[in-house]
């Protein structure tokens, strides 16, 4: 990981590519989450790679470079949501088919499951269905966690938990 | 995590980001490296030409440092200051050879160490003295100032406005009426 980060440091663009493959996916779904359109997610996982070129000689001292690349993306999505904000007064939810992926055949019960963690997450608060979110779609630690949303480690597993909690009585109360 | 939960959410996969996006994201990763490139250079470029004006303004003042000492070296230490000599010879004039060797040290010292409470000190020093010497000296009968060389003709006057020798050799032409 280290390797990499010198590797992006230096200007090197196989790394640049390297680490969309690694991180892309994931922080495109966390994006389309927090921001509610995939369009707009697109829009913003472009500037996080341009701020990452930007400024690539301090990837080099990065500690954890998965967690500094998904704080830089929480930047940029804060940034543009508080234009949107201001622009259009509200925030777009997403929709399952922003989220999830559609089966061959498109089976109705998986349309319908997705329909629902979907309507679960958009019922968490921000700062709780982020954590879930990262968590479980990121792939990251909860100290990974508390490095992007600035939160201390002991905070992030108390909300993680209590949005665990929540869900599970949503799916209990809906299945 | 809750079993519920994660049962349903490993059912479901993420939705990746576009196919064509990658490409959009790489192009402009290129492009932006390449423009940070270029202002790399263009950076190296000003640190360049502030380091060579340096060094140039550096070799300058040694260079003139070794000349000064080259040329010291030929034609012997740099000669005195004009005005100290003027006022070595206002002093020899007044007073003894070994005053004025005095006063030349000291003056060359206030000059090369121009130290202003020093220095104004030892102007207001000679000065007095000067002044105290120059009035309390001897008037010299008018023959006798013409014909000394170190007077000039337009200022030995007349033998009826004649002033002390030494008021004219330091350049205090005042009249006394008291």
């Amino acid at each position: 990981m280290n390797q990499l980060g010198k590797r992006l440091a230096s200007g090197d663009r196989d790394a640049f590519a390297e680490l969309y493959d690694l991180y892309a996916d994931r922080i495109h779904h966390y994006l389309t989450l927090r921001l509610g359109t995939r369009d707009l997610a697109d829009e913003v996982l472009q500037e996080t790679f341009i701020r990452l070129v930007r400024y690539h000689r301090k990837l080099a001292r990065a500690e954890d470079l998965r967690s500094y690349v998904f704080r830089v993306a929480r930047n940029e999505s804060a940034r543009i949501q508080s234009k949107i904000q201001r622009r259009e007064g509200h925030r777009a939810t997403p929709v399952s088919l922003d989220l999830f992926e559609a089966v061959d055949g498109d089976d109705q019960a998986h349309r319908e499951l997705a329909d629902l963690v979907t309507a679960g997450l958009a019922r968490l608060a921000s700062a709780h269905r982020e954590i879930v979110e990262l968590k479980v779609y990121g792939r990251l630690t909860l100290a990974e966690i508390a490095q992007v949303t600035g939160l201390p480690q002991g905070t992030v597993a108390t909300r993680y938990r209590a949005a665990l909690a929540q869900l599970k009585r949503f799916f209990g109360k809906e299945l | 995590m809750s079993d519920d939960f994660e049962k349903h959410v490993r059912r479901l996969s993420p939705r990746a980001a576009p196919t064509a996006l990658r490409r959009q994201v790489l192009g402009t990763v290129a492009g932006e490296l390449h423009r940070a490139n270029i202002r790399r250079r263009d950076r190296r470029i000003v640190v360049a030409i502030a380091i060579s004006l340096f060094v140039a303004v550096a070799a300058n003042y040694v260079i003139a440092a070794r000349q000064d000492a080259a040329l010291a070296g030929l034609y012997g230490p740099t000669p005195e200051s004009r005005q100290i000599g003027q006022v070595v010879d206002m002093v020899l004039a007044v007073t003894d050879a070994k005053t004025a060797a005095y006063v030349r040290a000291r003056l060359e010292r206030a000059v090369g160490k121009p130290d202003p409470a020093e220095t104004l000190a030892a102007v207001k020093y000679y000065h007095e003295t000067i002044c105290r010497m120059a009035t309390s000296a001897m008037e010299i009968p008018y023959e006798q100032k013409k014909n000394r060389s170190e007077v000039g003709r337009d200022r030995a006057g007349n033998p009826d406005r004649g002033l002390p020798t030494t008021q004219r050799a330091v350049g205090l032409e005042i009249r006394f009426t008291a």
